[in-house]
């Protein structure tokens, strides 16, 4: 647009966002795209940016088959941005490509995490997360993405967004992804079969039992297979959520009593967290970077709210909080001292809160679940003050929301932790009641272990979220 | 960075031409190339693998020599050369020429192909096969009903208002023909899929119809039943056109949907349906695939198919036809297949064309006078890819020496006392035709080989020099060594052509000269009696069979019938051809292992679950594998794609029989009954 020109009677528009255009009905799945990616990009051979996700590949009777061929869509609200904690990962203003700038990337893999098409994938040998770049340095040559370029049978395009936002199988998100749809025809309808399989055969096997596709871990060990969440994988940070639940739990019971918390176990303590929070990054050495996106990122603000809470509770010990000796040269007055207690309790709570908030897009339901850390922390403080009336408070709740959930089937193993959490609230009460002075000790361990357990299967449930899982979802419950 | 124009020379339908970008030296990128009509969407994943291709690190780059324990030892191209040169020579004196095997498979295609049996001929002599794997029944049956095997242009499928893909999954085998479906469909185009599998390309099709495999003949006859019966044959046009259809009714006037589906499966009404839609919908094109055709009924089905393109009057016209194999590119050849593939009624006495490829190990070990002692293997990986894999093992295994020259250590080529390192399509300049699309192309150098690879038209120079044979003579038959020497030897090739040159086909693909877009378009069958023939009295006497098409019992459902119920289909897929591209990560990313796919009902009385190993078994051999249950497959069969390496447990011939189609001397390797059970390992 011209600055000072003449006003005309039409209108100026922006010209419509450009993205992928995909046809569901010319796409045979024969992964030309997917390989093109490889190519282009110099990716390792066998492994690309781009997959094929299919649509009943068991074919099952009236429900159609097809296929999905994604990688990043670039999406204009997109969360792997919001959320990357170091910035690394950014809109190009001219392109609109979403990329990863990899001096920046620490590899977390929270963009991962919360993509909900399994676009970013996780390098294991560099440690930094690489993606689909909507081959941008194409685009502004005015070339065609290469996977575009590729497609045997026009099937995937590229061009001014049109025709439908969502198809079966694609995840539906409010990331505004840029890419459309051309629907099936015939309304989906699979083809009218000569030969249709008997209906209690059909009944025998229900979804989820067939996956059509045995075998089908490749062979040759991938490198950017979409990022996956055990706890195997995930261990640092089990070990590192439930250590800073342990952590609070005791600055809270040391800054509201009399409970001893000295200095040096602290430190040592934090030091340990920390390094496990780092364990599982691609790269450990850049961990420091975390803080530059509080804004958008709950990552960033969990780590925030650690470094905050670490920040308050050292400060507090280091002038004699806890009854410990004061190791700066000015001291502080009471008032002041337990107020920053206070406010080491409440970073530390905080710090909680935004941890398992970090937890969200993988966990399946939204609800609270025993296993966080925002009730742990308080349970930690109960048993060490010890406070049986709130232990039991929180313990209690602890066991109906872990009962609710194996009640409703929603967690594997569901009544093995209600028992464990059952014992855990009994246990220490009993101990209480019957031997008042080994509460303290026994209480402890017997909390810890059941906290680990419950919060290791609460590592074993996280799901990331992404086009193959919804795809299988919908395809078991077709038509929608 | 160089930009090059080539052409894929896979047995494979669509020879895609491409765009190849080479940077130092090294292949870079695969790109789609506009000129060519037929694959302007660009090449399939399969050519965009060239790149791990050429540069795998299990290239084969130097001669190897197999050491007693398996092993192979590098060795130079002398001692090499040396060793099989006095291997020649000690045959050639014991027990004549004749002694050697030489057998070629369809790896790669080219003019320069031919100096194999050029050099064969120098050495004085040669066994070889007739017949071949892939298509005589279908080209054959082709031959004899239209007297050639010419089809409209691929691009006119999208004038079609009807097609039918008879026994074709072309989204994996042909992907190129599915833009022009996908046209045809878009501008209210119909399409019916015939096929065991709901496959890929069956979700385009608003009906699939799904017959017991090896009964599409009685299928076809009986909506060859329903078409007279209804009045849907175009009267005016076989009245002018075709020979017998008089009798062709009355050789289906018993055969009725009802009959048709007691043999078939197929219900009667949708047999109705189907012969309705053929009767009624034009222009109709008729795409039938390759499998189908390997069964040893399949030249008299393929007949019988064809009948009912001839009957609905769909032959000569825009978007419609039949479209087995399109071999208006073959001009160079002498004499066209299939009827190159039979032996020749008089032999000369050099050549010893005596194996049927479709009984290559049995045939091999009959052999007298003189027998087999000595085998050169060249494009092929017969082991695994032959029909009975135990007898072409124990005969490759009978011989005193072999070579093999390949790319790869196949299972052909871990049986070789000397493997000699193959060129790559990149290495050496040539030019291909094509049997779907309608170009010739050019396929140049674009790579030095790498290593010590030299093309065969090198090795065999260097052979005949060291057996003695006259220069001149070697000069007369074999292209020069050298690049220039290779185009002067093409040019020569190309002569007859005023059409072609070298320059001409650097410039992208040529339409082969004489082209026809729409095939027979002047009505004239270059039949005996110029018309289309469903009565052939050259098939009767040629092969025994009933001059009109008709159908048998496939002959494998009487012999296996009761301890080995199962079809084992074995067909292609997308991610290989035949045995090439399986070894390569980027391919194994898409198919990592052999799977086995059966219908739940067939599983459920067996106990097999989705992911259990299973055996798969019959007289013949075994093999053990996962499977995975199949909503879709017609229940009693099951399904293993072929080309898998023995090494991993999805070699399919170890199951197959070696027994030739009724015409062509195919191979009916695609009838294999067998048997599943769990696995109890």
């Amino acid at each position: 647009m011209t600055i000072g020109a003449k006003a005309s009677s039409s209108t100026v528009t922006a010209p419509p966002p450009r993205g992928f255009l995909f046809d569901a009905n010319g796409c045979t799945g024969c992964a030309a795209c997917s390989l093109a990616c490889s190519t282009e990009n110099a990716l390792a051979w066998g492994t690309s940016w781009r997959q094929i996700v299919s649509f009943n590949p068991e074919r099952r009777p009236g429900v159609p088959s097809f296929h999905l061929a994604l990688a990043c869509n670039h999406c204009d609200a997109a969360p792997c941005v919001d959320h990357c904690p170091t910035g690394a990962m950014r809109s190009d203003p001219v392109t609109g490509a979403v990329v990863v700038d990899e001096d920046r990337c620490i590899g977390c893999r929270y963009c991962a995490w919360v993509c909900p098409y399994d676009a970013p994938r996780f390098e294991g040998a560099r440690g930094v997360v690489t993606k689909c770049t909507l081959c941008h340095p194409r685009l502004l040559e005015g070339r065609a993405p290469a996977c575009v370029e590729a497609c045997p049978t026009d099937a995937l395009g590229y061009g001014p967004l049109a025709g439908e936002v969502r198809i079966p199988g694609f995840p539906d998100a409010p990331a505004r992804p840029r890419i459309r749809f051309t629907p099936l025809r015939r309304g989906a309808a699979p083809p009218e079969s000569t030969w249709t399989l008997p209906a209690d055969v059909v009944a025998t096997f229900p979804p989820g039992a067939v996956t059509g596709v045995a075998g089908a871990a490749p062979a040759a060990a991938p490198t950017l297979s979409p990022v996956t969440l055990t706890l195997r994988s995930e261990w640092p940070l089990w070990l590192f959520t439930s250590g800073l639940a342990g952590l609070v739990g005791w600055v809270a019971a040391a800054a509201w009593s009399s409970v001893p918390l000295p200095l040096a176990a602290f430190l040592a303590s934090a030091a340990a967290l920390l390094a496990a929070s780092t364990l599982h990054l691609g790269r450990p050495h850049r961990a420091w970077r975390t803080l530059a996106n509080v804004r958008t990122s709950a990552l960033g603000r969990e780590i925030a709210g650690v470094v905050s809470f670490l920040g308050a509770a050292t400060l507090w010990l280091a002038w004699g909080g806890a009854g410990g000796p004061t190791v700066l040269p000015a001291a502080l007055p009471p008032a002041a001292l337990s107020g920053l207690g206070g406010m080491a309790t409440l970073f530390g709570l905080l710090a909680l809160f935004a941890a398992d908030r970090v937890y969200r897009p993988v966990r399946r339901g939204r609800s609270v679940r025993s296993a966080d850390t925002l009730l742990t922390g308080p349970v930690v403080a109960a048993v060490l003050l010890p406070s049986p009336w709130l232990f039991g408070a929180l313990a209690g709740l602890k066991l109906v929301l872990a009962a609710r959930r194996a009640e409703r089937g929603a967690a594997s193993g569901g009544a093995l932790i209600v028992a464990l959490r059952a014992a855990s609230l009994v246990g220490p009460l009993a101990l209480w009641t019957l031997a008042p002075r080994a509460w303290n000790g026994w209480a402890v361990l017997l909390v810890a272990a059941v906290e680990l357990a419950a919060r290791a299967r609460f590592y074993q449930e996280l799901v990331i979220p992404g086009p193959r899982r919804t795809a299988a979802d919908e395809a078991a419950r077709y038509p929608p | 960075m160089t930009l090059h124009t080539t052409a894929c020379p896979r047995n494979c339908y669509s020879t895609c031409t491409m765009t190849v970008e080479v940077e130092d030296g090294r292949l870079r990128r695969v790109l789609p190339h506009a000129g060519n009509r037929a694959t302007s969407g660009g090449p399939c994943l399969k050519g965009l693998a060239y790149v791990e291709r050429v540069a795998s690190p299990q290239r084969i780059l130097h001669p190897l020599r197999r050491r007693p324990d398996g092993s192979f030892e590098r060795i130079s191209w002398d001692q090499a050369l040396d060793e099989i040169a006095s291997r020649l020579q000690r045959v050639r004196a014991e027990d004549g020429p004749q002694a050697v095997l030489y057998y070629s498979a369809s790896g790669t295609k080219g003019l320069l192909n031919r100096v194999g049996t050029a050099f064969w001929r120098l050495y004085g002599g040669y066994t070889g096969t007739y017949g071949d794997l892939c298509w005589p029944a279908g080209l054959e049956a082709t031959r004899l009903t239209l007297g050639a095997n010419t089809h409209n242009a691929p691009w006119d499928l999208a004038n079609a208002r009807l097609i039918v893909l008879w026994g074709k999954n072309a989204a994996e085998t042909n992907i190129h023909q599915m833009p022009f479906v996908e046209a045809s469909l878009q501008a209210g185009g119909r399409l019916v899929v015939v096929d065991p599998r709901r496959t890929e390309t069956a979700e385009r099709a608003e009906l699939l119809v799904q017959p017991r495999p090896g009964t599409d003949g009685a299928l076809a006859l009986a909506i060859a039943h329903v078409l007279f019966r209804d009045g849907l044959v175009d009267q005016p046009f076989t009245d002018a056109h075709v020979l017998g259809h008089e009798e062709y009714r009355e050789r289906v006037a018993d055969l009725t949907p009802d009959w048709a589906e007691t043999i078939t499966g197929v219900p009667a009404r949708a047999i109705e349906r189907l012969a309705a839609l053929m009767g009624s919908v034009q222009p109709m094109t008729v795409a039938a695939g390759f499998g189908m055709q390997r069964y040893a009924n399949s030249g008299q089905t393929m007949r019988a198919l064809l009948a009912l393109v001839a009957l609905t009057g769909n032959l000569g016209r825009r978007g419609a036809g039949w479209q087995f194999a399109n071999l208006q590119t073959a001009v160079f050849d002498e004499v066209q297949d299939p009827v190159a593939f039979y032996p020749p009624e008089r032999p000369d006495g050099v050549a010893r064309i005596a194996v049927s490829t479709a009984r290559l190990g049995a045939g091999m070990l009959a052999l007298r006078d003189p027998p087999l002692r000595m085998a050169w293997v060249e494009r092929g990986n017969p082991i695994p890819q032959n029909p009975e894999t135990p007898t072409v093992l124990r005969a490759f295994r009978a011989l005193d020496f072999r070579v093999v020259v390949e790319q790869f250590l196949t299972d052909t080529a871990q049986e070789a006392d000397i493997v000699l390192p193959a060129k790559t399509l990149f290495e050496q300049t040539d030019v291909i035709g094509a049997y779907w699309h309608p170009y010739i192309q050019l396929r140049p150098k674009v790579l030095e080989p790498p290593g010590e690879v030299k093309p065969e038209s090198e090795v065999y120079r260097l052979l005949a020099e060291r057996l003695g044979v006259p220069a001149a003579a070697v000069d007369a038959e074999l292209p020069g060594i050298g690049e220039e020497a290779v185009r002067e030897w093409l040019t020569g090739k190309l002569a007859p052509f005023p059409e072609l040159s070298l320059e001409r086909l650097e410039q992208g693909p040529v339409l082969a000269p004489g082209h026809q877009e729409v095939a027979f378009e002047d009505l004239r069958f270059p039949t005996p009696s110029g018309k289309i023939e469903l009565r052939s009295e050259e098939a009767a006497r040629r092969w025994g069979v009933d001059a009109l098409p008709g159908w048998s019992e496939p002959v494998e459902a009487g012999q296996q019938g009761g301890r080995h119920p199962l079809c084992l289909m074995t067909p292609n897929t997308k991610n290989r051809i035949h045995s090439q591209f399986g070894n390569l990560d980027m391919i194994r990313a898409n198919d990592p292992a052999p799977v086995l796919r059966l219908s739940p009902v067939d599983a459920l009385p067996r106990a097999i679950r989705d992911g259990d190993r299973v055996r798969v078994f019959n007289d013949r051999g075994s093999l053990e594998l996962p499977c995975t249950l199949d909503f879709g497959i017609l229940a009693g069969c099951v399904c293993l794609t072929n080309g898998w390496w023995i090494g991993d447990d999805g070699a399919v011939n170890l199951l197959s029989a070696g027994r030739e189609t009724d015409m062509g001397h195919g191979a009916a390797f695609h009838e294999n009954r067998v048997q599943v059970e769990p696995s109890r390992g």
